[in-house]
């Protein structure tokens, strides 16, 4: 009897690893691809974000300012090109707790306002500005994002 | 006995154990999915939302007097011009053409319909544009192609038209949902569709200003 047990518990043994590793693997992959969504630090986040205040700063009716500081000590390349933002981090750049390791360093995001074509290194706040420019082919709204 | 029934035990167990690692499984990834699902959709939400404030902020359609904007409220005269209403509704080839309020204000790789209702006189103004589209696997010119057929002048679009005219339709006159989802039948990557309702005031004159109401329907792609 204990000839024929030994295989089996060395199956559920060799099941549970088995098991256990896939877990980890899933729960690895479902935590490194979750986290970018909500990091504050990310360039999902940032992305999203910066493209957001970008294209609600249309809003004002004559003009605004946003600054725009998503973490203390990251640093970020952003360009905008055809309405797309595009935002990256270095390899390089301090990892806090809002940016985990296996994270992407690069997103893109919409905006809907016209006119605005920039690109920025090393950026680690922003300043987005909105004006309304009059002239006798009347209003013209003027956008533009620096860095700080 | 004793064999054959510590087999079947060994087997209730294993097949616990696997159902055990499956719901497991099946939670972490119902999560992932559903997070995704819910970040993804409130990212259309969040940019018609933007829209539509970016439309009643645009000197397109708001009412301005010198180098004031009234933001919130729309010039009849504007929306007369930039927009399809009853008075130039088969004028609707200019639908796809360069609009200059989507030119302004538009998400690349979305397809806009504006849909502006004088809730008092029953006005109704209509637009539907895109903004820049070359998303890869996207053809846009047999989507237009496709859009406009649906327009041929059949009992349905007759309906619709007459529908719209007596104020009855909602805000898709001259296409429903199953028309954009035929014409995107060969192209299955959309984001998702937002539609949102803005308040605004619809001034006709110096002293007469209805209440009014802006749809924004957005369908990114």
């Amino acid at each position: 009897m204990k000839g024929q047990e030994e295989p089996g518990i060395i199956g559920m043994i060799l099941i549970g690893i088995l098991a256990a590793a896939l877990l980890y693997l899933l729960i690895e992959f479902v935590f490194s691809n979750m986290i970018p969504l909500f990091a504050s630090g990310s360039v999902q986040v940032v992305s999203r974000d910066l493209s957001g205040l970008i294209t609600i700063s249309g809003i004002a009716p004559y003009k605004i300012t946003i600054d725009y500081s998503p973490t203390a000590d990251i640093l970020y390349n952003v360009s905008i090109d055809s309405r797309i933002l595009t935002a990256s981090t270095l390899e390089n750049n301090p990892k806090p707790m809002t940016i985990s390791s296996g994270v992407s360093h690069y997103a893109t995001a919409k905006t809907a306002i016209d006119n605005l074509k920039t690109s920025l290194v090393n950026a680690k706040s922003f300043e987005i500005k909105k004006t309304t420019q009059f002239s006798d082919q009347g209003r013209e709204n003027v956008y533009s994002v620096t860095a700080k | 006995m004793k064999g054959a029934e510590k087999v079947i035990n060994e087997f209730i167990l294993a097949l616990l154990a696997i159902g055990g690692f499956v719901v497991i499984l099946l939670f972490f990834l119902n999560y992932y999915v559903q997070t995704n699902a819910v970040i993804k959709s409130s990212d259309v939400d969040r940019h018609s939302i933007a829209l539509g404030n970016l439309y009643l902020s645009s000197d397109k359609l708001a009412y301005t007097i010198n180098k004031t904007l009234s933001r919130d409220i729309f010039s009849k005269e504007k929306l007369d011009k930039e927009m399809i209403n009853q008075n130039n509704l088969f004028s609707y080839t200019k639908i796809f053409s360069d609009s200059a309020i989507f030119s302004d204000i538009s998400f690349p790789n979305s397809i806009v319909v504006l849909y502006a209702v004088d809730a008092e006189s029953n006005g109704r103004w209509f637009l539907i544009g895109h903004g820049s589209l070359w998303q890869n696997g996207f053809d846009y010119y047999s989507y237009e192609t496709c859009l406009m057929t649906k327009l041929k002048l059949d009992p349905q679009t007759i309906g619709r038209i007459f529908m719209y005219t007596s104020g009855l339709s909602g805000p898709f006159p001259l296409w429903d949902q199953y028309d954009f989802k035929e014409c995107e039948s060969s192209y299955t990557a959309q984001v998702g569709t937002s539609l949102k309702a803005f308040p605004v005031a619809i001034r006709l004159s110096d002293t007469e200003v209805h209440e009014g109401i802006l749809w924004v329907w957005l369908r990114e792609i």
